[in-house]
């Protein structure tokens, strides 16, 4: 560990500017991810021990190897796999249309000042209701297929978005303002070249919030009603009816992994698109 | 507007004839939240013939950032009207090209995006001829390599000269400068005084160049118009009689400090 960051500073200045900084950091990266392996499985070893030295039930906590043996025969027989399919399919075309919705909204609103003062009340009373308690109505409305778990999705992460691209559409200077009118910007101009570059990281705030609530809200709309379609949050119900513990913290762990991966994706999209906002070396 | 093309070594930056300015009894009233009228400007009348270069100066709050934007088109005289050429303004007019206290360059675009920005607003010029033009216009204002970096990346100083290319890219005939180099270095800045008589000399758009220093005034005009606070008015009206091309050169002879003092001793403290 040490060596390599004694590697790296010890390095030719020429050295560090080409091939050497990616040779550094690949070392890094490479030292994290060991670092992240040995926490991962100190922890199962902690927790191993703990079930063990406590006796604890196998129904109230399962030992790890319980958990990741069930974790193997989900992914063997396909069950895992059908599961995140439905559950990702559920949570992404629900973050889709909830993203283009709360943008589309978003924009008519900023610009349409008088329709904003309208709808204003209607917003913050129904960004006030909890979305969760609103479940059962979809499922009513819905039925217990995908609809209503993509409706629910769509809840709740439709204000977060709205409410930051308002807030991100209208956060620009009156210098930039001034700047659009001095060179006779038309309106659609000022929106599609100012504001919208001027929202974006407002945006990409409200995804980074609201797409790991989307996976949430995904499951708690199966654990609520599901149908014939088997995600991820009806195997919990279903391992949860035969108290299956090993079987929920098995999904759990994918819920988990999952839930992560969707964060980093929002994060490498929003440095791709926000590379601008951030302050270059030179 | 082609005029470029008909003569390729100089760089043109006007279209065929800069248009004289009258600012004509304006006066600007503007109301507090308390509402209070304040007078911003009180009954203001000047004249700038075509391609003359003139500054205007005064302490800050006397109105001079409102003298220009009445004659920029972005905000309305409470009373009076300007007329460039013949034409009363009452919006930005695509023969105006203004340059800012601040650079404003948007951070999302690359210095040769942000310079092309007037005229991808415009919608006039082909993309050859833009790249043709933000590569005449990166050469005056010395940046050519740094045509794809971004405003973040560059230094105080090279923002301000984006901001100024960019203020000539449609070759506007009228050219509004509001303390374009206030936030410059003072080195920097005489360097860049030089820079914009050059791009002047060449093309001999009329300016209306905002300032609060003295020196920088009287080193660039052919006239200094002298403002007042409170009303904001015009309390004076200084020829500058120095010869041109103007060199560094100038900034120690006599006759440059004594029209320096002339109007320092008219601005009241």
């Amino acid at each position: 560990m040490t060596m390599t960051t004694d590697k790296a500073a010890g390095a030719t200045p020429q050295g560090r500017r080409s091939g050497g900084i990616q040779n550094s950091r690949a070392a890094v990266y490479a030292q994290n991810i060991g670092i992240k392996l040995l926490q991962l499985l100190a922890g199962l070893f902690a927790w191993e021990l703990a079930v063990r030295g406590l006796n604890v039930d196998p129904r109230i906590v399962p030992s790890p190897i319980v958990v990741l043996e069930m974790l193997l025969s989900l992914i063997t027989s396909g069950i895992l796999l059908s599961a995140i399919w439905i559950t990702m399919a559920e949570t992404l075309i629900g973050f889709a249309i909830g993203a283009v919705l709360g943008i589309l909204l978003a924009v008519i609103l900023s610009e349409m000042p008088v329709l904003k003062a309208i709808f204003q009340p209607y917003i913050v009373a129904l960004q006030a209701v909890p979305k969760v308690a609103v479940a059962p109505l979809f499922l009513i409305w819905f039925g217990f297929g995908m609809e209503s778990k993509i409706a629910l999705v769509i809840s709740i992460l439709f204000f977060p978005v709205l409410v930051n691209t308002i807030a991100g559409l209208e956060s620009t200077s009156e210098d930039q303002i001034e700047l659009m009118k001095a060179y006779r910007a038309s309106r659609w101009q000022t929106l599609v070249r100012l504001k919208a570059y001027v929202a974006l990281p407002f945006v990409f705030a409200a995804f980074e919030v609201s797409l790991v609530l989307a996976l949430t809200a995904a499951v708690v709309a199966e654990l609520l009603g599901s149908g014939t379609l088997v995600g991820l949050g009806t195997l919990i119900k279903i391992y949860d009816a035969r108290m299956n513990s090993a079987g929920i913290f098995a999904v759990l762990i994918v819920l988990s992994v999952l839930g992560v991966i969707l964060h980093t994706l929002v994060l490498v999209a929003s440095r791709y698109f926000l590379g601008w906002s951030r302050p270059r070396g030179k | 507007m082609n005029m470029q093309f008909h003569e390729p070594t100089a760089v043109s930056n006007t279209a065929a004839k800069a248009s004289p300015i009258h600012v004509s009894a304006v006066s600007k009233i503007f109301k507090t939240r308390t509402g209070e009228e304040v007078t911003a400007l009180a009954d203001t009348t000047f004249k700038l013939a075509s391609g003359e270069f003139v500054s205007i100066v005064g302490p800050s709050g006397c109105g001079k950032s409102t003298v220009m934007r009445i004659i920029a088109g972005l905000i309305e005289p409470s009373q009076g009207a300007v007329l460039l050429g013949k034409e009363v303004v009452t919006a930005p007019s695509p023969e105006i090209g203004i340059a800012f206290q601040k650079a404003v360059l948007l951070p999302w675009l690359s210095v040769e995006r942000n310079i092309a920005l007037p005229a991808e607003l415009e919608g006039k010029m082909s993309r050859g001829e833009i790249a043709d033009r933000v590569e005449r216009l990166l050469a005056m204002v010395r940046l050519k390599g740094n045509a794809k970096r971004f405003p973040g990346e560059l230094s105080g100083g090279m923002q301000q000269r984006v901001s100024i290319a960019r203020a000539l890219m449609t070759q506007p005939s009228v050219l509004l400068m509001d303390e374009p180099f206030g936030a410059l270095d003072a080195l920097t800045r005489e360097h860049m005084h030089d820079e914009l008589l050059a791009i002047w000399e060449q093309g001999h758009p009329t300016v209306v160049f905002i300032t609060h220093d003295i020196a920088e005034a009287v080193y660039l005009s052919d006239r200094v118009l002298v403002m007042a606070a409170r009303p904001g008015r015009i309390i004076a009206d200084i020829e500058i009689d120095l010869p041109r091309p103007r060199r560094a050169s100038l900034r120690g002879e006599s006759r440059f400090a004594a029209l320096g003092a002339e109007i320092r001793d008219l601005i009241p403290h």
